[in-house]
């Protein structure tokens, strides 16, 4: 309780006085941006890690894929597609989100929701998980789940970029969360896809993020009632 | 008939006349002057009376101070110190309220400690010019010039470093301890300190004679953070005496080398072995040696001994590349500290030019047997890590310097008796220890009242005698940058040169102004037994380098520096009053015992005494708002049913997860954790109760999960899922852990009673990242 008060506290102070105070507006004549991220260059082969902990759950080696993942028409999975800085636009609706421990990872490894959304962490393997969840170097939360089946909801309250990862000695664990004050956001799914709607007339910084590939920005203009192509290559 | 008056009497009348003339000219100017001249203070008044549109009305305003010996007229002109609205440039200097004056007038009211006690000057006065000593050059006490005013807290904040409006004061007499002028001049302030240089007694047996000479010859190019003084300033340039400095640093090295006594342990020492310099070179770099000691710049900089972890690397790429969306108020906390340099123990980079390889391992093996008051602690080295250490060290820094003729085969005794008197004017054995020289006084004349000392009192040698050029801060500061500046035919200095700054030279010149002599009235020194504590532990910190390793008052150690992930480093001190038993931290400091046995630095013997490890105890609790250090712990009653469900529950937490003692076993070491076992005797129940509702709050950063956010229980069928009750009952658990078998066995029970760990949830576009192992 102390925990939300305190960061409901925390947000009611900074987001207001944030230099980019994000504005709900109706919008009537939105466009939409919509695009693919692709991967031109050559896939990684996975990484193999040595589990010390838990091996009965985790089993002995674990194959790590989800640096760079690759789907149809070289489409990049787990990308992240923003509009920066965005001053105003439609309202954005804070929701329910999951994140799950499953047989020692987490799923999913990368998503992104508006600033207030509950997220529920779970746990579906019977050994102990924490989610430690930080923004930059400091701690969102972390909660330990040492029960399986054990759901702990809480309200997200800050914006920015997280990082996810257990403690318990499965330091292969790693998820991202992006968490943002306005609607206009995407994360590519396997074909590499992403689509914006409504977005307000006008012309707009949009960044690309892969969390191994690095940051892309591209200008687009948006027309009331039309489809603005933005497509990407990381290579 | 003629005139009536006679001679006589117009006489008379003439000289009634002059005199009353006279006497009205002399009334005229005695108003005059008194209205005018003699009190400008009732222009003052007038001044401050329009400036706030009232009337305080015009009167000489005193304050007495018998106590310590205050009559004071000052705020007579000064009318509006006390009063926060005198501010701004319109306000004319005099009438100017007090500089920070909630501060310093509210602890410290006028009424009570007038001005003078602080300001100096003369109380009494009605003019500016005798007030302040302009006009007066016979009171002994002129006014203080800025900064000087600081210097007057030491009288009533003794040994008080702290004070934030007299910083200077306070570096001044910290710097005062730290380079060792309490061994040559005695004060009243700083008089029970140990020698602060290293004993000579055995120095044949630690240093090449070589490289000693050239050492006391020439000590500025050798050492960066070196404290030891020059003793013939000027020699580079004046061929005299460069000739008297390589004759007397000969004499020098030639009475120490033949008076010194052999030391049996680094005779017995074992000789170095190449083969280790490797090992030793990886103790250094992970026992903590680094806390203190550097090997060079280029030394640091190589270094890496940062865990390679690809995830954070991965992370700091991701936060830059994110960019734009991030919060504001975060990216001002990500400024990398500023890196400063290591200089606390010596610079090591030429450590085996200089030391012999058997000093190095028997210094290693126990420094105090070598010097009582060292400060280099026991590092609880085995015998092989002594000698792998000592090896490393021995292959550091290039040949020795050449020795002289004079330094090898038989000493002669001239030159050997010309050092021993040499060492004696030069008052070497106020910082070393010197055979021969065991009871020697102190050499320096004694400071005790120095800050009172009139400039008439000072010898200034051939400064012209120009009031202005004799001063006693021109003097102080003129004695510190160049001490033999007042030397004459007749009158010889010896006082050596310290590498001094403008600002160092300023901050000694503060607190020696503050060494008057005088011992304040009980009813206005300020010393509480806490402030009292707090020193001598916050002292015995800052000498034993504590905060070289361990975070404290929210600063890192230095060392930390070298860990990407600060758990691999030493843990906090911050709050840590409030986490350990006072029991256990006294035999911790006293003897300290693995507690996180996976981490390769290790905590050193620091020789404490009794006194000083309860010191620190006290502090450290003090510190941390504990009310009762020292109560006696309960852990007598438990029944057998409530250890059960507590060992149940423990185990259902599944705590041994992180806190268990595997070193064998290849888990990342920072996701390690304290043996509960010793929870026990090493933990206070209140904290860990706290630590389990909110670790972060007490430890920021640590892994250590809240397994109850939001007051809610993991375990709803447990004691009604009441949190609070929950968590009760596992400190009980783990205030009992050692006194019952619990625990678990190393292979994991909790998973084996779990559901069969089979695969079978993946999500199937997630195909990849699932475990490859047999469950």
């Amino acid at each position: 309780m102390k925990l939300i008060l305190t960061l409901a506290v925390a947000a009611a102070l900074c987001i207001p006085a944030s230099a980019h105070a994000y504005k709900a507006i109706k919008v009537t004549n939105g466009g939409t941006i919509a695009g693919q991220v692709r991967f031109l260059g050559k896939v990684p082969p996975p990484r193999t890690v040595k589990v010390t902990q838990d091996p009965k759950v985790c089993g002995t080696t674990r194959k790590i894929s989800h640096d760079v993942v690759v789907g149809k028409a070289k489409g990049l999975k787990n990308a992240v597609v923003f509009i920066q800085k965005i001053k105003q636009g439609k309202v954005a609706k804070a929701g329910k989100a999951k994140l799950a421990n499953v047989q020692c990872r987490y799923e999913p490894h990368v998503q992104a929701f508006v600033v207030g959304t509950e997220l529920a962490v779970s746990n579906a393997d019977p050994v102990l998980h924490n989610t430690h969840i930080k923004l930059r170097k400091s701690d969102v939360f972390n909660y330990g789940l040492p029960r399986k089946g054990q759901i702990i909801t809480s309200t997200i309250r800050r914006k920015g970029l997280m990082k996810v990862g257990c403690d318990a000695g499965h330091t292969w664990m790693l998820a991202w969360i992006a968490v943002f004050d306005h609607p206009y956001f995407a994360v590519t799914g396997a074909d590499g896809k992403f689509a914006m709607t409504d977005v307000p007339p006008g012309t707009y910084k949009l960044a690309y993020w892969h969390e191994k590939l690095g940051r892309k920005m591209a200008t687009v203009k948006v027309t009331a009632k039309a489809e603005a192509k933005a497509s990407v290559d990381f290579k | 008939m003629g005139s009536y008056v006679r001679d006589e009497d117009r006489s008379l009348r003439t000289w009634f006349v002059a005199l009353a003339l006279g006497f009205g000219l002399v009334t005229v100017w005695a108003v005059v002057d008194e209205a005018w001249v003699r009190r400008p203070w009732k222009e003052w008044q007038t001044q401050y009376d329009q400036a706030r549109g009232g009337r305080m009305g015009v009167a000489i305003r005193q304050v007495v101070a018998p106590d310590i010996g205050v009559i004071d007229r000052c705020t007579t002109c000064h009318a509006g110190i006390d009063d926060a609205r005198m501010t701004g440039d319109k306000v004319p200097a005099a009438l100017r309220v007090h500089p920070r004056r909630e501060v310093l007038l509210g602890n410290h009211p006028v009424i009570r400690y007038g001005c003078t006690s602080c300001h100096r000057g003369q109380g009494l006065a009605l003019t500016a010019g005798t007030a302040h000593g302009e006009d007066d050059h016979y009171w002994a006490t002129p006014l203080l010039p800025e900064p000087f005013a600081q210097s007057s807290c030491l009288g009533c904040h003794p040994g008080d470093e702290t004070l934030v409006d007299a910083p200077l004061l306070g570096k001044g007499r910290r710097l005062f301890r730290q380079l060792g002028c309490t061994g040559c001049h005695a004060t009243a302030d700083q008089d029970e300190l140990p020698r602060r240089a290293p004993s000579l007694m055995h120095v044949d047996s630690k240093l090449d004679r070589g490289w000693m000479l050239r050492w006391i010859r020439d000590p500025k190019q050798r050492r960066r953070g070196y404290r030891m003084p020059d003793f013939w300033p000027g020699a580079d340039k004046d061929p005299e005496m460069a000739r008297r400095r390589d004759k007397e640093s000969l004499a020098m090295t030639i009475y120490l080398a033949a008076s010194s006594k052999p030391w049996p342990a680094a005779e017995k020492a074992p000789a170095a072995d190449p083969s280790l310099v490797e090992r030793g070179q990886q103790l250094f770099d992970t026992i903590g040696c680094r806390g203190c000691h550097e090997v060079g710049v280029e030394g640091r900089d190589a270094l890496s001994l940062r865990d390679e972890s690809v995830q954070e690397e991965a992370a700091d790429d991701s936060w830059a590349a994110f960019g734009g969306d991030v919060e504001e108020e975060e990216e001002a906390v990500e400024a990398p500290a500023a890196v400063s340099p290591i200089d606390f123990g010596p610079q090591l980079g030429e450590v085996g030019s200089r030391t012999k390889h058997g000093f190095l391992y028997a210094w290693l093996r126990s420094p105090v047997s070598y010097w009582p008051d060292a400060r280099m602690p026991d590092m609880r080295l085995t015998r092989n890590e002594a000698l792998a250490l000592s090896s490393w060290a021995k292959a550091q820094g290039p040949e020795p310097p050449p020795v002289p003729e004079e330094l090898t085969g038989t000493l002669d005794p001239a030159w050997i008796d010309l050092g021993r008197k040499l060492i004696s004017d030069y008052g070497c054995a106020g910082c070393h220890e010197i055979p021969g020289f065991e009871d020697a006084g102190r050499p320096g004349p004694d400071l005790v009242a120095y800050g009172r000392k009139d400039p008439h009192d000072l010898f200034f040698g051939d400064i012209p005698p120009k009031r202005d050029k004799r001063t006693w801060e021109r003097y102080t500061r003129i004695k510190l940058q160049s001490p033999r500046r007042f030397e004459t035919e007749a009158i010889v200095q010896v006082m050596p040169r310290y590498p001094l700054d403008e600002g160092e030279v300023l901050a000694l010149s503060v607190y020696l102004r503050g060494l008057v002599g005088k011992r304040v009235s009980p009813n206005y020194r300020h010393d509480p037994p806490a402030a009292r504590l707090a020193r001598k532990a916050r002292g015995l910190l800052d000498d034993r380098g504590c905060q070289n390793c361990h975070l404290m008052d929210g600063r890192p150690g230095d060392i930390q520096r070298f860990y990407a992930d600060a758990w691999l480093g030493p843990p906090p001190l911050d709050g840590v009053g409030g986490k350990l038993q006072p029991g256990f931290m006294y035999r911790f400091l006293v003897a300290p015992t693995p507690v996180r046995p996976w981490l390769a630095l290790r905590m050193p013997r620091f020789g404490l005494t009794r006194e000083q490890a309860s010191t620190l105890v006290h502090w450290f609790a003090a510190e941390a708002g504990k009310q009762a250090p020292f109560r006696q712990l309960s852990t007598g009653a438990i029944t057998p049913q409530r250890a059960e469900m507590g060992a149940r529950f423990f185990t259902e937490l599944k705590c041994v997860t992180c806190h268990m003692l595997k070193t064998g076993k290849e888990v990342k070491t920072a996701d390690l954790a304290p043996d509960l076992a010793l929870a026990r005797e090493r933990l206070d129940p209140d904290w860990v109760r706290r630590f389990i509702v909110d670790p972060n709050k007490l430890l920021p950063g640590t892994r250590m999960p809240q397994f109850f956010p939001h007051g809610q229980s993991p375990a709803p069928e447990l004691l009604g899922g009441d949190a609070k009750a929950q968590i009760d009952l596992l400190v009980d658990h783990l205030m009992h852990l050692g006194l019952q078998p619990a625990g678990r066995p190393d292979d994991d029970p909790t998973v084996d009673s779990a559901s069969p760990a089979t695969p079978t949830e993946a999500a199937p576009d997630q195909p990849a990242d699932n475990a490859t192992g047999s469950p």
